[in-house]
């Protein structure tokens, strides 16, 4: 309490008693609301207000902290009053005083401090004098601050302290702080320091000596990148000396500008960071010496911290660098040899890893080299590594290579891969294997052309034709089949290396000349001939060869696939001698239907076995039994030289009846004589004659009536063994059937003859075959089989007959005579009943599945059978009727006729031939009567031409018309064309309804023309009759030369498939059609041509094409691209277009669009009668 | 609660009173083990900067202030009872990471 005031009043006292007790609760209410929580609030004035107790708790906590700290400082610290006294000490200092036996109680408070310095005695008692005289200077405040260093002995160690006096703070002397800071350390390292100091010299020596003894280049920069020293190498180099160099920087030593910059940069960068840096430069000595260096800047740290200096040391490195771009070279010419190995090249370690591969390795794989090199080998080949590795680890076992095995792996697109390979273990100095080198060369190629190879092979050995390979230059077989072997009896080995001369017994040149034919041909099509191979036992064997040219490397080879045909000859020589003997038989038949006497009789004879039978020679000799003679009347043959010879030697005293030459011999034994050998058969009494003409073989047979021997025939062959029990058993019938002619004539039968045989084929005729169908009737019952009876139609045959004349017709009835008995087997069972038909009688009927395929047969041979009509193929077809006994009918007129009835229905229909049910009759009976009311139909002219217009696509304009024929019968109303066209055709009305329909058409045109009307061109339909008909360009110009308008306005539309049947003719008889003016129009395109090289050929002007293809049209892309390409290809060849059967709207369009030229159908109009298309189309103008 | 939202902490103390450093070394544990990351503390010495302290209302010490997420949150005491405190915070749904 101040002196000054005054003691309060006791009401005011008592106030204030209040006012603190208010304050009271009111602190210990805040302290109760805040759960004594809060440590200050603030106050309305906005002074913070402790709470109660924080104040001390603060104070307290400063107090603890400053104790805390003074007691954490090393130094010893006291507080001394301004007298000196120790006031408080720190516990460094008490430390120090237990450890050095300071006694003094309380660790020395309350001790004068000064008073122990000015009492001290000993080395230091002055110096302790001088530190209680600064501390007074303190205390008083004559010196803001007092320090002192002083060494102490203390328990036997040397220590220095440095003592520091600082007062109090405060206006007034308050005392001070002493401090005592053992700084024994700092002093010691001061003391090495300048023990080092002295040698500073020394070690400059030192260091240079070492620097300069270096090889490296050594320089020290100083901070702004002058150097301070450079060792004597560097100098060497430079040629200074050091006074030279120090103080210089890179420019004042002459270094490239860039250079020096970029050392300075460096520099700079090594005072920034203190880090080493590292590069190289390139040089060039005073010398002109070009090299590198490699040089390091290293900073010296100073002990602040900072850069003191820079140390750089650089080295040559142009060695070393001439030496990696060596190997770098090295690398690569290594690189490009690895990669030019023709195979994928692998270095793998021991433990399956990739180490270097090659880049056909990279490019198997589908990767790079870097995506494989380092890889293990299951990442790269995860389905082969593991055997892979199993091969690798043999090797690596064993240490020997493993070389040339064939493996398979699959390549990055799955596809199997052979590869040929090669593993070589290899070593390192001790001869450890530290890996493996592995070599795979792709021989896919080479696998697949071995697979394609044994392919071959095998199918070449199981093809049934026997094949050779000939190199051409050697003329040497380089490869065979087994056929080939098996056929010629060698084996493989035997055959491969010989001659195709040796196989084929044919001389060197021939066979070259052949060869190199097929060589010069280059279509690569093939050669067939036929000749023999040469069996190893020395045989014939006749072959078929066709033979083809084949360029490989090495030349060309000739390919032979040969077939053994010795099958084939043998039928071929069957069939060929069984005509000839038919033609001979059927001939001679004939003749003696047509002769009138012996002599002609024989002459024709004679003739007939040179050209139809072939024979080389033949004559004919009657026998004069009065003078024993045998008197040649009548010869024939290519030479005459061996008749002449003949003639001598019966007019020769050996001739006679009774001697011994083979026709007397004949003559007398009534008993052929055959000589199969007549060259060396001595009994053929031939001499060198036959050998002369090339005759081997000789028979004399006798004709023989009323058991006389009135004449021989001799026939003379080329061949050896000619005359077989065969040939005799044909030419015995021969002979009989000219004995019967010569009875005939001699008894005057003829007549009787030809009431029974047709003159033309020699078959029996319908009376004849009638008779012996009934002699075959009573046998089927009394043998109870079934009888068969054909009645055979050829087709077209009338067609044939009117285009090509009768005497063409008559040839080929003739041949189809002898293809039937040949076919039958016997004359006997066969007959022409009509002019293109013919009867057969099967007199034992096999079941009728037998029969069905019998017949199948039979008509399909003789379908594809070539007659030949003047110098020309010619194929036919025929239709056949069946009736049976006795289910069709007991007696033969009867079969007969039910026979030619289910021939007219198969006619009718589709099929080829038919069986008789009886129901046919009635049917064919109404087809009959068809016939007739069209026959009637054309007299009283009921026949109506329709007319349907055709329409220009483009302008929409009438273009022209189609003329239809309609029958308006006059019962039924009308007639469509499908009921009566195909009667018209078979019947050959059509000629007479055409050439009406022609004229009906011209005389409407000019009618229409004549009126005035804008007349169109009228399309009319040619039957495949008229066509055919050689009078039919004639019939045409007859037609047109009515009026000079005429042609202008017909147009006649020919199906395709017509024109085709005889392209040659139909492509002349068109010709002339045009050239009259009348155009042409193929109707119903794309139904009937097998080649389009045709159309460009055909003289036609229009194409129709068929309604089928326009609906198929809008049906797809398909039919759509058709009717396009038969429209560009119409245009291509100049020819407009027509498209028949359009309908709707969206067909119109795309015709048009397609470019087609006109159209005709329902969408427009159908077909109307000529009045309604007067007054529609032309009456008004075109297009209304 | 978006995880990811950034706490800002304001601490009124009155310089080293008992209260205040419990509500510091409080706050600090809480979020330690709750915002692990992502919050920041400012501490604010009233005696040291009263006229700051009375700007922002304060009137008395420890005094928590929630800046952000804002609106601001006042929280005054030693911070001690967790759950109130997460609570008075918007952190009762926090998942303790610790």
């Amino acid at each position: 309490m101040s002196r000054s005031s005054s003691p309060l009043p006791v009401s005011k006292e008592k106030q204030v008693s209040a006012l603190v007790e208010t304050l009271h609760r009111t602190s210990q209410r805040l302290e109760e609301l805040t759960g004594g929580e809060l440590d200050s609030v603030v106050d309305r004035s906005g002074r913070w207000l402790l709470m109660r107790g924080v104040h001390e708790q603060l104070q307290q906590a400063e107090t603890a902290k400053q104790a805390a700290i003074l007691n954490a400082l090393p130094a010893h610290i006291a507080l001394l009053d301004t007298t000196g006294n120790i006031v408080s000490v720190n516990e460094a200092w008490r430390r120090f005083a237990l450890e050095n036996a300071l006694h003094y109680p309380e660790h020395g408070v309350g001790v004068n401090y000064l008073d122990v310095c000015d009492n001290a005695h000993g080395n230091n008692a002055a110096e302790a004098r001088g530190v209680a005289a600064g501390i007074r200077a303190v205390l008083d405040g004559s010196t803001p601050s007092f320090s002192l260093e002083y060494p102490c002995h203390m328990a036997g160690k040397q220590r220095w302290f440095l003592m520091v006096v600082t007062p109090l703070p405060g206006a007034l002397p308050a005392g001070a702080v002493v401090m005592h800071l053992n700084i024994t350390d700092r002093k010691l390292a001061e003391h090495a320091f300048r023990e080092l100091s002295l040698k500073t010299e020394q070690r400059e020596r030192m260091l240079s000596t070492a620097l300069s003894a270096m090889s490296d280049f050594a320089q020290i920069y100083d901070r702004e990148g002058r150097l301070l020293f450079v060792n004597q190498p560097l100098l060497d180099l430079w040629g200074l000396t050091i006074d030279a160099v120090v103080g210089r920087n890179f420019d004042d030593l002459g270094y490239p500008h860039d250079l020096a910059v970029r050392l300075h940069r460096q520099l700079r960068e090594v005072l920034e960071t203190r880090k080493n840096i590292t590069d190289e430069s390139p040089y060039e000595s005073p010398t002109g010496v070009k090299g590198y260096y490699e040089y390091i800047f290293s900073p010296a740290i100073a002990a602040d911290g900072n850069v003191e200096f820079i140390v750089g040391s650089s080295r040559d490195i142009t060695e070393h660098k001439r030496a990696q771009a060596e190997l770098q070279r090295q690398h690569s010419e290594l690189r490009v040899l690895f990669d030019l190995i023709p195979a994928m090249v692998w270095f793998k370690n021991t433990e399956n890893g990739i180490l270097r591969v090659n880049s056909r390795v990279a490019k198997a794989a589908g990767k790079t080299v870097a995506q494989i090199e380092g890889k293990p080998s299951h990442e790269i080949y995860p389905q082969d590594a593991a055997r892979f590795y199993a091969d690798d680890l043999e090797v690596m076992k064993s240490g020997a290579p493993k070389l040339g095995y064939v493996e398979s792996l699959r390549g990055p697109d799955g596809q199997e891969a052979w590869v040929q390979t090669d593993k070589v273990p290899y070593f390192d100095h001790d001869g450890h294997v530290i890996g493996i080198v592995v070599m795979a060369q792709d021989i896919t190629e080479r696998k697949h052309a071995e697979q394609d190879l044994k392919r071959f092979r095998v199918a070449m050995d199981s093809s049934g034709d026997a094949i050779v390979l000939v190199d051409r230059t050697s003329m040497r077989t380089v490869d065979v089949n087994q056929t080939l072997c098996d056929l010629l009896g060698y084996t493989r080995q035997e055959v491969i290396g010989m001659t195709p001369m040796q196989l084929f017994g044919l001389e060197r040149d021939a066979l070259e000349r052949d060869y190199d034919a097929i060589i010069a041909d280059r279509s690569g099509r093939s050669f067939a001939v036929e000749g023999n191979f040469r069996h190893k036992d020395g045989s014939l064997i006749p072959i078929e060869t066709r033979r083809r040219a084949m360029r490989t490397d090495r030349g060309w080879l000739i390919v032979g696939s040969t077939r053994d045909i010795t099958e084939r000859r043998i039928a071929d020589n069957k069939i060929r001698h069984l005509n000839r003997v038919y033609a001979m038989l059927s001939g001679i038949n004939a003749l003696i239907v047509r002769v009138h006497d012996r002599g002609e009789l024989f002459r024709e004879t004679c003739q007939i076995a040179v050209e139809k039978g072939g024979f080389h020679s033949i004559w004919i000799g009657t026998v004069d039994h009065g003078a024993q003679r045998i008197v040649p009347v009548a010869s024939a043959g290519m030479d005459d030289g061996i008749i002449v010879s003949a003639r001598m030697l019966l007019a020769s005293a050996d001739g006679a009846l009774d001697g011994n030459t083979p026709a007397a011999q004949a003559a007398t034994h009534k008993k052929a004589f055959v000589s199969n050998d007549s060259q060396h058969d001595p009994v053929a009494l031939a001499g060198t004659t036959h050998a002369e003409f090339n005759v081997q073989s000789m028979a004399i047979l006798p004709l023989v009536v009323a058991d006389n021997a009135i004449a021989v025939i001799a026939l003379y062959a080329r061949e050896r063994n000619f005359f077989d029990v065969e040939e005799i058993k044909l030419l015995t019938e021969l002979t009989d059937n000219i004995v019967f002619a010569i009875e005939k004539i001699d008894t005057r039968v003829r007549l009787d003859y030809l009431a029974y045989y047709d003159a033309l084929t020699g078959l029996a005729n319908r009376s004849l075959f009638l008779e012996r169908v009934s002699q075959h009737i009573r046998s089927a019952v009394a043998g109870g089989h079934k009888l068969g009876l054909f009645f055979i139609d050829l087709e077209r045959f009338r067609n044939i007959n009117d285009s090509l004349g009768r005497p063409a017709g008559d040839l080929l009835l003739k041949q189809v005579a002898e293809w039937l008995t040949h076919s039958v087997g016997d004359a006997n069972f066969l007959a022409r009943v009509g002019a293109d038909q013919f009867a057969i009688v099967l007199p034992e009927l096999r079941a009728e599945g037998d029969v069905v395929r019998m017949m199948n047969k039979r008509i399909r041979s003789f379908l594809d059978h070539p007659f030949q009509l003047e110098n020309a193929e010619l194929r036919l077809s025929a239709k056949v009727g069946v009736a049976r006994f006795p289910d069709n009918g007991t007696d033969a007129g009867t079969l007969l006729a039910n026979a030619e009835t289910a021939l007219k229905k198969a006619k009718a229909g589709g099929e080829r031939f038919l069986f008789y049910k009886s129901a046919m009759t009635e049917r064919v009976a109404g087809n009959l009567t068809l016939e007739n009311q069209l026959r009637q139909a054309l007299d009283l002219e009921q026949f109506v031409l329709h007319y349907q217009p055709k329409i220009n696509l483009k302008s929409g304009l009438l273009s022209g018309a189609e003329a239809l024929i309609r029958w308006n019968d006059p019962r039924t109303g009308l007639v469509p064309p499908g009921r009566f066209m195909p009667i018209l055709e078979e019947t050959g009305l059509i000629h007479d309804v055409g050439r009406w329909a022609l004229r009906k058409a011209l005389a409407d045109y000019l009618r229409w023309r004549n009126m005035g009307l804008p007349a169109v061109r009228i399309a009319v339909n040619v039957s495949p009759l008229q066509l055919r008909n050689r009078g039919f360009v004639g019939e045409i110009e007859q037609a047109t030369s009515i009026d000079p308008h005429a042609a202008g306005g017909l147009e006649l539309e020919i199906t395709e498939s017509l024109i085709m049947e005889d392209v040659r003719y139909s492509i002349a008889s068109l010709q002339m059609i045009r050239t009259m003016g009348v155009t042409i129009a193929i109707d119903d395109f794309g139904t009937g041509f097998s080649s389009l090289s045709y159309l460009a050929k055909l003289p036609v002007d229009t194409l129709k094409i068929d309604r089928s293809f326009v609906v198929d049209m809008t049906g797809g892309p398909q039919g759509l691209a058709l009717v396009s390409t038969i429209v560009i290809l119409a245009h291509a060849l100049k020819l407009n277009v027509v498209a028949e059967g359009v309908e709707t709207d969206e067909q119109s369009r795309m015709l048009r669009e397609l470019g087609c030229d006109e159209m005709q159908g329902f969408l427009f109009s159908k077909a109307v009668p000529a009045e309604i298309f007067e007054a529609t189309f032309l009456a008004r103008p075109a297009g209304d | 609660m978006n995880p990811h939202t950034r706490f800002k902490f304001c601490l009124y103390v009155a310089d080293g009173a008992e209260n205040s450093i419990r509500a510091i070394s409080n706050l600090t544990a809480i979020c330690r083990e709750y915002l692990p990351g992502r919050h920041a503390i400012k501490v604010v010495n009233v005696l040291k900067e009263p006229k700051f302290a009375l700007a922002n209302g304060i009137f008395m010490t420890p005094t928590l202030i929630r800046l952000a997420p804002g609106p601001a949150v006042r929280v005054v005491g030693t911070l001690s009872d967790t759950q109130t405190v997460l609570l008075a915070l918007g952190l009762e749904a926090q998942q303790s990471v610790a």
